[in-house]
């Protein structure tokens, strides 16, 4: 694991899995089976995550439980809609290798690398 | 009030007849003096607006009579001439001020959920030195501010290694070159002044023409013809129907694969330095127009003063 990043992403991928709400010591508790972690390190993490929006928490006892706000599935999504989206405000967000064609562009740029590849005998 | 008037009408030229003499194919020969061209247009127009304010102001003997005028004595046009003159430079600074703003905040938090979901989503390719994430689109893009460069697994499936290359490269060329403030400086323009034609046909220039630097820089080490399938794997995959809205960048995918696979002759290096210098000019001459008057009027004031 690289630092708090992979930490939070291997956190999230058992609260995804579990389907229930879980505390600090339920997620130590599972992380301990790689590697021995701090109980404080664990909390900070969740508490980044609930900062970020990427769980909610209800305290049970004295303890927070918490559960995924939102799916695997659903952050994916978002997660590529602003990798793949071109308008509005988000234009200028991201720099992307190529944007959007239409159909005939993306037909003419096919032609234009077939009529290459004729022409000169390649592949 | 001369100077104020040809400053204007300086300024409005530019803004309308830039587009038509900068708009071409030859950009593709030579983006990078394409851009300079661009954003010395735009540049000069701004500073042409300003100092048309600034000079209405400074005119001999303006201030007083507005002074005047306002406790109750002399013309009141004076009063409308100033008030225009400060005006006019305040609300076009104020105006880029917001819109920039405005952008850089929406940027800002877009980077940062952005980086928060690929911290979640994303596995580190140490080899590669990317962000891979899986989706079933094939893309690859950079985050301008970090270092970050972002390939979906299916991309990585769909590219050969030399076309892979050439996409890294393209993107490290991006960031290296911070284009994103290129582009980001443009798009203020463009969406501060949307009815000025220079500034809107500068957003969109900046837009393509960052592609073509990207490119061009790419090239040093890769080869055309991987970049050019690279560009019709990864921007095929998704094409969409005419609908969609974007006329604007039409056709701006195709030129830049054709562009790789045959390559325009450079322009001829007298030709560019003349474009350099026309760039240089353009900017200078708004000010070169105020210093010229106001460099004679205090020539003549002085004189009283030699001989009082």
């Amino acid at each position: 694991m690289r630092g708090f990043g992979d930490l939070e992403a291997a956190v999230m991928d058992r609260l995804w899995a579990w389907e229930q709400p879980a505390s600090v010591r339920e997620v130590l508790a599972d992380l301990r089976k790689d590697r021995d972690f701090a109980y404080t390190t664990v909390m900070t993490v969740l508490d980044n995550l609930h900062r970020k929006g990427f769980v909610t928490r209800e305290l049970d006892g004295r303890a927070y439980r918490y559960s995924p706000a939102s799916s695997r599935q659903e952050y994916s999504a978002e997660l590529m809609r602003q990798a793949l989206e071109q308008s509005g405000d988000h234009t200028t967000t991201l720099l992307r290798f190529v944007g959007k064609m239409t159909s005939e562009e993306a037909d003419a740029v096919r032609k234009a690398l077939r009529g290459r590849r004729g022409g000169s005998g390649r592949r | 009030m001369t100077v104020t008037i040809l400053l204007f009408g300086y300024g409005a030229a530019v803004a309308v007849l830039a587009p038509r003499l900068l708009g071409g194919l030859w950009q593709h020969r030579s983006p990078r003096l394409a851009v300079m061209l661009w954003h010395a247009a735009g540049s000069s127009v701004l500073v042409a607006v300003v100092l048309a304010g600034i000079s209405c102001v400074a005119t001999p003997g303006l201030v007083e009579a507005c002074l005047e005028a306002l406790i109750g004595r002399g013309d009141a046009a004076g009063v409308v001439t100033v008030g225009v003159g400060l005006l006019v430079p305040t609300l076009l600074v104020a105006r880029l001020a917001v819109v920039a703003m405005r952008l850089l905040r929406a940027q800002r938090v877009d980077r940062g959920r952005h980086l928060d979901l690929l911290e979640l989503l994303g596995c580190h390719d140490p080899v590669l030195g990317v962000t891979v994430i899986a989706a079933a689109t094939p893309a690859a893009y950079c985050v301008p501010g970090t270092d970050r460069i972002v390939v979906t697994d299916s991309a990585l499936r769909a590219l050969d290694p030399t076309e892979l290359r050439a996409v890294l490269a393209h993107e490290r060329a991006h960031l290296a070159g911070r284009h994103h403030l290129l582009v980001t400086w443009a798009i203020t323009l463009a969406r501060a002044f949307p009815g000025v034609p220079v500034f809107h046909a500068l957003g969109n220039a900046t837009v393509d023409l960052v592609e073509l630097l990207a490119d061009d820089l790419a090239l040093r080490r890769e080869r055309g013809d991987s970049l050019a399938t690279a560009i019709a794997t990864l921007g095929g995959s998704r094409a969409v129907g005419l609908s969609s809205g974007l006329a604007a960048a039409g056709g701006s995918v195709l030129a830049r694969v054709q562009r790789l696979l045959e390559p325009p002759k450079p322009l001829p290096v007298a030709t560019r330095i003349g474009g350099a210098g026309a760039a240089l000019t353009m900017v200078a001459l708004p000010a070169l127009v105020v210093a010229l008057p106001a460099s004679l009027a205090l020539g003549l004031a002085a004189c009283p003063f030699m001989f009082g």
